[in-house]
């Protein structure tokens, strides 16, 4: 695409997008304004559009709607919200804000549920299920995995959830004249959980660069197309 | 036979002798007039004018009253010295053996052994009415001398001119103790030395008491009448003779005597009245009581008040006596009050030596064969020394010296305080001591106030003038070196800390600025060398399982079935974001999928429109609105609004968030769409999640997931995602069914379906700048690490340090 096929919008929206690459890429000389101005462009946009969506998606099809032309009963329920939402804007006041704390309460209490029946039922149960099964012979044979090799992994894995729980356990006796001190085999097994903790933190770290060089490599190609529009093909 | 007792000075004498052997007093009292308790007798049995008995109380016989016999007794018994009957009075039970002295019987005269019996029928009578027997013994006693006093005598006293001075005058000066008795009255005692014995105790008062005139001074104006002195209290005396006199008014009985006795050991009776003066306080009272167990000290009992007699009936040589004793008195007592007039009182009695004898004026004649009461001797010992007694008192312990230190600058006689009212006096200046131990604390004794003589009172006022050193204290405290270098770096760190901090002026150009813009430059090279030569020569990486079971999961729906589709990673992940899930939902459009875009973000409806018309564009696809997808918009709550959505998917998002470009209304999604017929997510065909979160996949899968039952849950995340939702993946049973995760998961998800996307692009210039990246981690790590290599004891040190 060159620059005599783009549309205006396209145009405008290169050329916005171009600059403000441009002041984010000047954070490489240090913190100046060009990189302040993109950055509260870019949160002033965002909230704007989250407001009109919150608007659009949620309180006129959720709350306005059925108040003014739903059915008894929607109008009847679209009540419950509409005074939680009411409650919640006393928070805005200082000597009135305890009012607020029943919404907060209830949406505190809700999450929280949600939360933890999620995490047990969800992640808990099925991941012990899962470490378990690692050393079932007959789901390896299905996966079609030699047996041996799955108990090796799952050996592994089980190592290494072990020592990095252990790591985690700070528990410690009390001797007279000493600090403190774990167990020898607790501290041997915590010592090992470091290498898996690493392991992981170092995975996570090369996901939070590959992603950060991704973003950079696309932003730059962006400049690059930008400025091919300008080259004769 | 017992021996006799001096009335003087109270040592026994033998009891033949006449004179004292120790004070040269007469021992045995002159026949004729006898003084005792004021009253004055006439002897009958002697001649008149020759005998002056002295007291009737002196004179002993059967008959008389037990207070007449307690001194009759002690006469015969010996009358006991002064120590000794000090002595006496300080031991209880004392008085019972003085009464058994006086029933032993001497011979009196004729009108003593009448006055003896009437005395006794009075007694008898009225006991214990002392003031009133005396009264009345006086008028009887007065009755009954008028007829064994000769006329001449009575004449006299009748005839005589009261204003006539000198006999009364004579008369009182010999009664002082003076020493300038005439012929006449040392003739009259000597004549009644055979008659009448020495004075009983009740009056051998030491002091000035001791002599007659104290009688005289005590007597009542009735009395006085009798023995002819002048009626009427003299104006020239002063008070604390008049005190005096009611002290020695006190002694006019036996019973009393014996009371008086006991009060005499504490006190002598010529303090009696200064101790009425000057009340005693309380404690020290107490404290008297305390040092002497069994001593009864009795309250001297009010004198009964005597109303004067008329001056005609005292004699005129009486008269004058008492008008010159009078202008004697003035002499010595001038007008003096309190402390004073009782120190006067103690000085008296040394002073009585050095009072030069008042010459008495010259008697009558009838007067002049008549006895003195006293003789010269008796006159003479008042003016000599204190009596051993007298020194041995407590009280006099703190009054002796001479009289010359007794006189102060000014010229006044400074008065001799006993030792409870030396006590009481304001003590001295004390000289401030530097430092007193507890032990000199417990060890003093109390030597002022109430509390005198105790030890180990704890001191009040003079404790505060006394000084002491303050004992110093070492203010170091004993710290150990490592300690102290502690505290050292802690207030170094606390100096730092509350020092302001001063704001360094930034370097345009830093060596952190510098590394960074390296860093940029190396990248930037890299990425702009792989885009335009040769980054599409690198080899796209192999796909990996869960890539390849997120196709398979794809390729498993069928043909123009409902997908939901949630776009929940932010903007900033866009880049990563639609290079790895392009071609996923570009295979999903090429199995005609319904997409239904939900987003539990905000900017999620908004970056799910960007990603299809992205896929559109870049696929050949014509994925239109409402028709091939729907855009369901934001599901707020979060956590709670998507378990809401999973239970609910109605009732959270009913409406498109796109408009109907025909109505210009929100679309109904569940009844005008191909999701009319879908009531649960169970229903849509797959569930695709794009996010970057590992959150975020823990929310689908623990909240969605469970509902979806057969139906397969892919995710595409970032890359930093993947090392969280691998377990989802690979355990067993499987919580998802596959994944992509970022750019390397796009692209190897491109060659699998063979369709190259923005991920095949950028896989060149992201391995050359992951490579770069690594390179660069190398070499700073290498910089970081070589110091250390070369002085790791330096190093070693600054980190202890």
């Amino acid at each position: 695409m060159n620059l005599a096929e783009m549309s205006l919008v396209d145009l405008f929206g290169t050329l916005m997008g171009f600059f403000f690459t441009l002041c984010v890429f000047s954070y490489v000389f240090g913190d100046n304004i060009l990189f302040r101005i993109a950055i509260y462009v870019f949160v002033g946009v965002s909230a704007g559009y989250a407001a009109v969506i919150t608007w659009y998606s949620v309180i006129l099809p959720q709350l306005i709607r059925p108040i003014l032309g739903g059915p008894q009963t929607e109008r009847l329920l679209a009540l419950i919200p509409l005074l939680l939402s009411v409650l919640l804007l006393f928070k805005l006041s200082n000597k009135m804000s305890a009012i607020g704390n029943l919404p907060v309460a209830f949406m505190v209490g809700v999450g929280a549920a949600a939360a933890i029946g999620g995490g047990v039922l969800g992640t808990l149960i099925p991941q012990m299920n899962a470490s378990i099964n690692m050393f079932d012979g007959q789901a390896a044979a299905q996966g079609g995995g030699s047996w041996l090799g799955m108990v090796g992994e799952g050996s592994v894995v089980l190592f290494g959830t072990i020592t990095t729980l252990v790591y985690f356990h700070f528990g410690a006796r009390r001797i007279p004249g000493k600090p403190p001190r774990r167990l020898a085999v607790i501290e041997i097994l915590g010592w090992v959980g470091q290498f898996f903790i690493a392991i992981t933190l170092g995975a996570i770290f090369a996901g939070v660069y590959a992603a950060s060089l991704i973003a950079f490599i696309e932003r730059f190609n962006s400049l690059l197309d930008f400025f091919s529009l300008f080259l004769p093909k | 036979m017992e021996d006799v007792r001096c009335p003087m000075c109270g040592k026994p004498n033998p009891p033949d002798e006449e004179v004292c052997q120790f004070c040269q007093a007469r021992l045995r009292p002159i026949e004729g007039f006898a003084f005792s308790d004021g009253d004055l007798y006439f002897d009958s049995s002697k001649e008149p004018g020759k005998e002056l008995g002295r007291d009737v109380n002196t004179s002993t016989g059967p008959e008389l009253p037990d207070w007449l016999k307690s001194f009759r007794q002690e006469d015969d018994a010996g009358i006991p010295s002064e120590e000794e009957s000090l002595e006496a009075s300080i031991q209880p039970g004392q008085e019972s053996s003085q009464e058994e002295i006086f029933s032993e019987g001497v011979e009196l005269p004729a009108w003593l052994h009448n006055l003896g019996e009437e005395a006794i029928i009075e007694e008898s009578e009225i006991p214990g009415e002392e003031s009133d027997n005396a009264l009345q013994g006086v008028e009887e006693l007065e009755s009954s001398l008028e007829g064994s006093i000769p006329d001449w005598l009575s004449n006299m006293r009748h005839v005589e001119d009261p204003s006539a001075p000198d006999e009364s005058l004579s008369t009182k000066q010999s009664l002082a103790g003076t020493d300038g008795e005439p012929e006449w009255l040392r003739g009259m005692r000597d004549s009644q030395e055979d008659g009448i014995t020495a004075p009983p105790d009740e009056v051998k008062i030491p002091g000035i008491e001791s002599d007659d005139s104290g009688d005289i001074f005590t007597q009542s104006e009735e009395e006085k009448e009798l023995s002819g002195l002048p009626v009427g209290t003299p104006e020239g005396i002063t008070d604390w003779l008049r005190q005096l006199e009611e002290v020695e008014g006190k002694t006019e009985k036996p019973e009393e005597a014996v009371a008086d006795r006991s009060d005499d050991s504490e006190v002598p009776g010529w303090l009696m009245g200064a101790g009425d003066e000057f009340a005693e306080p309380e404690e020290i009272s107490e404290l008297e009581e305390a040092a002497s167990p069994g001593e009864e000290i009795q309250e001297p009992k009010p004198e009964p008040i005597i109303p004067p007699q008329e001056e005609e009936i005292v004699p005129a040589w009486l008269s004058g006596l008492e008008a010159s004793t009078e202008l004697i008195l003035e002499e010595r007592a001038p007008e003096v009050t309190g402390e004073e007039e009782f120190s006067s009182l103690l000085e008296e009695k040394s002073l009585e030596s050095e009072t030069p004898p008042v010459k008495a004026e010259p008697l009558p004649d009838y007067f002049q064969g008549s006895v003195a009461p006293f003789t010269e001797e008796e006159l003479e010992l008042l003016g000599e020394e204190m009596p051993a007694w007298v020194e041995n008192l407590p009280v006099s312990e703190t009054v002796a010296g001479p009289l010359e230190e007794k006189i102060g600058e000014d010229g006044i006689e400074r008065g001799e305080l006993p030792g409870w009212l030396e006590a009481i006096r304001p003590s001295e200046t004390e000289e401030a001591t530097t430092s007193i131990s507890m032990v000199e604390e417990n060890a003093r004794v109390e030597s002022a106030g109430p509390l005198v003589g105790l030890r180990g009172v704890l001191p009040a006022e003079p404790e505060i003038s006394r000084i002491n050193k303050t004992s110093g204290y070492s203010v170091k405290l004993q710290i150990p070196e490592k300690q102290q270098a502690r505290i050292t770096a802690l207030q170094e760190l606390m100096k730092t800390e509350g020092k302001p901090k001063l704001v360094q002026d930034r370097l345009v150009i830093s060596s952190q600025h510098i590394l960074r813009i390296l860093i940029f430059v190396g990248l930037s090279l890299t990425i702009i060398w792989t885009s335009f030569f040769g980054g599409e020569n690198i080899l796209l990486p192999a796909f990996p399982v869960e890539v390849f079971d997120a196709s398979q999961a794809v390729n498993g729906i069928p043909s123009g079935a409902p997908v939901l589709l949630a776009v929940d990673y932010e903007p900033g992940f866009s880049a990563e974001m639609e290079a790895a899930s392009t071609t996923v939902i570009d295979h999903l459009m090429l199995k005609g999928a319904y997409l239904t875009i939900v987003s539990t973000t905000p900017t999620g409806p908004a970056l799910g429109e960007r990603l299809v018309n992205l896929v559109n564009r870049r696929g050949n696809h014509y994925y239109q609105d409402s028709n091939q997808y729907i855009n369901l918009g934001y599901i707020p709550g979060g956590l709670t609004g998507l378990l809401a959505f999973a239970e609910m998917p109605q009732r959270i998002t009913p409406s498109s968030l796109t408009i109907d470009k025909n109505t210009g209304k929100q679309i109904r999604v569940w009844q005008d769409t191909q999701l009319k017929n879908l009531t649960r997510l169970a229903d849509f065909s797959l569930v695709l999640v794009l996010t970057e979160s590992p959150d975020t996949v823990r929310s689908w899968v623990e909240q969605v997931q469970p509902v979806l039952r057969q139906t397969p849950i892919v995710m595409v995340t970032s890359a930093q995602a993947e090392p969280l939702i691998r377990p989802y993946y690979e355990g067993r049973p499987q919580q998802i069914k596959g994944f992509v995760a970022g750019v390397a998961g796009g692209a190897s998800y491109e060659k699998l379906t063979m369709r190259l996307g923005p991920a095949a692009k950028q896989w060149g210039a992201f391995s050359n700048g992951l490579l770069v990246a690594i390179l660069i981690i190398l070499v700073g790590g290498a910089i970081n690490a070589i110091p250390g290599f070369i002085h790791p004891t330096k190093r070693g040190g600054e980190a202890k340090s």
